[in-house]
């Protein structure tokens, strides 16, 4: 099995050619979530997670029992108020469940780290709209908070597989890595990024030639180096590699959001290899 | 148990306020939020605590109040809420809904009432607290502050036999806060208050109220036969004064609102609730050693060395300070 990861939508024909692939199933909405699910395993894919979208606020979704047991990415505009999603948290909490909300706002990051506090899983869809001094806040939060929470992507994951000389995309964790993660359309053709889908601007026609001769893989570092731009010298670079700032255009706060997000990095790994975290403490 | 303010602007005027040094010294606008809620929610379950107690100004009108509260339930405490009971009538209606299924032991008010006979402030806002006193009944304890040496108990136990409140009363007895002019009662007064205190006892007893007192009651000012009369028909009584340890909106912390001003810090200086109460507890032992107890007596009382008494608060020594030569360890000036 290669270690590419397809996000798919749930059609059959793909599914079938992804058969021992690993696959992210990207349901439209929440309505076709256990439907997908069922799919993506009928054809023999290797189910990462089925993703899905919810218009509207985590306070207002009804959690269905068929979800029990399918991972699930659920992308929701924002948490809501905390009386009407208390109700609900019975119910999520059975679910193999990470939350996805926009990173642009203090009241979702807000919500970020109620849920997570909470013991539910969460992720900061992290763009060059974000709120970067809330970022770092919940960053600092995320990785060298004492108390037990649940994971908060991206920064979880990206504490987990840091290499200190090498890359670290930290968008990985939201499906965005043009090296190993690629987007197919429903057609077939198949983008290395989400938004190079939208543009159409596609690696490989088919599912069955992208397998047949996978492209390079993409180290857009590189390029940025070789262009010579700001970017170039930012210490920040291996992370951000480009994608969620610009070297043209680097939003004001995002620099030292990634200076301290890298610092949270090195304390955690640091605090884990003198053992800080375990069950049991005397 | 610490106390972790929610806001600092108050509804009340109270003349005995005890919050008032560090209210003058604080943004009225300054609210807790979610993201020290939950930093808190944090340290205080890493310090083994259990009760979450929510204190102002008036707590209640922080605009995110009630879903506070139902965070910190889910995070398994028991909250407890010091406020006033006057508030609107949309917040008391979007209150009851949110807490109405809630466990009895996972919420408690308790309502610091004042004596509606006393002040024409306090008869004005007695619909909005006997609103509230009917909303929440079995979940509010009522606590008086003493302030006046005629005080009465009576419009109290009016209030726990109509609305159905919890039958206690938490009693506190009102202290300087150095530097500051406020209503308290003075040395001199507290056989006064203790005589009046149990002009009450029979009609106590007899309507099984059970009060309690809040800390810095001299236990030599009673008799053998009134301790004994509350271990019989009391509740908590505390000889006591130390660091209960407040915490404002912006993670400032201090011993108690008595002593606001002295030695203020950050919650961040302090890895744990554990070190914090440490710090807090030497400061109180030094000013205990510049001066027992509030009376000269302290100093050499056997009640006091065995530990059944602290010598009442520590406040009174503090504002004695004040008015003598700073010839003491600088660190009771502070």
């Amino acid at each position: 099995m290669s270690d590419h990861v397809f996000v798919c939508p749930p059609r059959e024909p793909l599914l079938r050619a992804l058969k021992d692939k690993n696959v992210v199933v990207d349901a439209a909405s929440t309505k076709g979530v256990a439907d997908a699910f069922g799919l993506a395993q009928r054809c023999g894919a290797a189910v990462r997670c089925v993703r899905a979208r919810f218009a509207g606020l985590l306070a207002e979704i009804k959690p269905e029992a068929a979800w029990e047991g399918i991972p699930l990415a659920l992308y929701v505009d924002g948490v809501g108020r905390f009386r009407d999603i208390a109700p609900r948290l019975p119910a999520l909490r059975r679910l193999n469940l990470r939350v996805y909300v926009q990173a642009s706002s203090a009241n979702n990051l807000t919500g970020i780290r109620i849920l997570s506090s909470l013991g539910l899983a969460a992720a900061a869809i992290i763009d060059r709209s974000a709120d970067w001094g809330g970022c770092a806040d919940l960053c600092t939060y995320a990785l060298l908070g004492t108390a037990p929470h649940a994971p908060i992507d991206p920064f979880a994951r990206l504490a987990e597989n840091y290499h200190e000389t090498g890359i670290n995309r930290l968008t990985a964790a939201l499906f965005e890595d043009p090296s190993a993660i690629f987007h197919v359309n429903e057609n077939g053709p198949v983008a290395r990024t989400a938004g190079e889908l939208a543009r159409s601007e596609f690696v490989a026609p088919s599912i069955e030639r992208f397998l047949a001769a996978p492209p390079e893989p993409l180290d857009s570092a590189l390029g940025l180096l070789a262009q010579n731009s700001s970017c170039a010298f930012c210490p920040a670079l291996s992370v951000c590699l480009g994608i969620v700032a610009d070297p043209a255009n680097c939003p004001p706060g995002a620099k030292e959001f990634f200076a301290d997000l890298l610092d949270a990095v090195e304390q955690s790994k640091d605090l884990n290899r003198r053992g800080r975290r375990t069950l049991w403490q005397t | 148990m610490p106390n972790v303010l929610f806001t600092q602007r108050c509804v009340r005027s109270c003349p005995y306020c005890f919050a008032r040094k560090h209210m003058s010294d604080s943004s009225p606008d300054d609210i807790i939020s979610w993201e020290n809620v939950i930093y808190l929610a944090d340290f205080l379950e890493a310090g083994g605590e259990r009760v979450f107690s929510i204190l102002g100004g008036e707590p209640t009108l922080h605009p995110d109040f009630v879903d506070m509260v139902l965070y910190l339930i889910e995070r398994r405490f028991h909250v407890r809420v010091f406020t006033s009971g006057i508030m609107s009538e949309s917040k008391l209606r979007d209150a009851s809904a949110a807490f109405a299924a809630l466990p009895q032991e996972a919420l408690a008010f308790i309502c610091n009432v004042n004596d509606p006979g006393r002040s024409e402030q306090s008869a004005a806002e007695l619909p909005r607290v006997e609103a509230f006193l009917a909303e929440f009944g079995s979940r509010i304890a009522p606590g008086f502050n003493i302030y006046q040496t005629d005080f009465s108990l009576d419009f109290i136990c009016h209030h726990i036999n109509r609305f159905g409140l919890k039958r206690s009363i938490r009693l506190g007895l009102t202290h300087p806060i150095p530097g500051q002019q406020n209503l308290f009662i003075s040395l001199k007064d507290i056989d006064l208050i203790i005589k009046r205190f149990f002009e009450h006892a029979p009609l106590l007893e007899r309507l099984h109220i059970r009060p309690g007192m809040d800390c810095g009651f001299p236990l030599c000012r009673f008799t053998n036969e009134q301790i004994a009369w509350f271990m019989r028909y009391g509740g908590e009584c505390r000889f006591g004064c130390g660091a209960v340890i407040d915490i404002g909106p912006d993670m400032s912390v201090w011993p108690c609102f008595p002593l606001s001003a002295f030695d203020k810090r950050s919650i961040f200086e302090f890895n744990s609730l554990a070190e914090m109460r440490t710090h807090y507890d030497g400061l109180t032992k030094k000013i205990r050693v510049e001066q027992g107890g509030i009376y000269l007596a302290c100093d050499t009382c056997g009640l006091r060395r065995d530990g059944n008494c602290a010598g009442g608060c520590v406040a009174h020594a503090l504002e004695a300070f004040r008015h003598e030569p700073n010839v003491r360890a600088q660190e009771v000036y502070a």
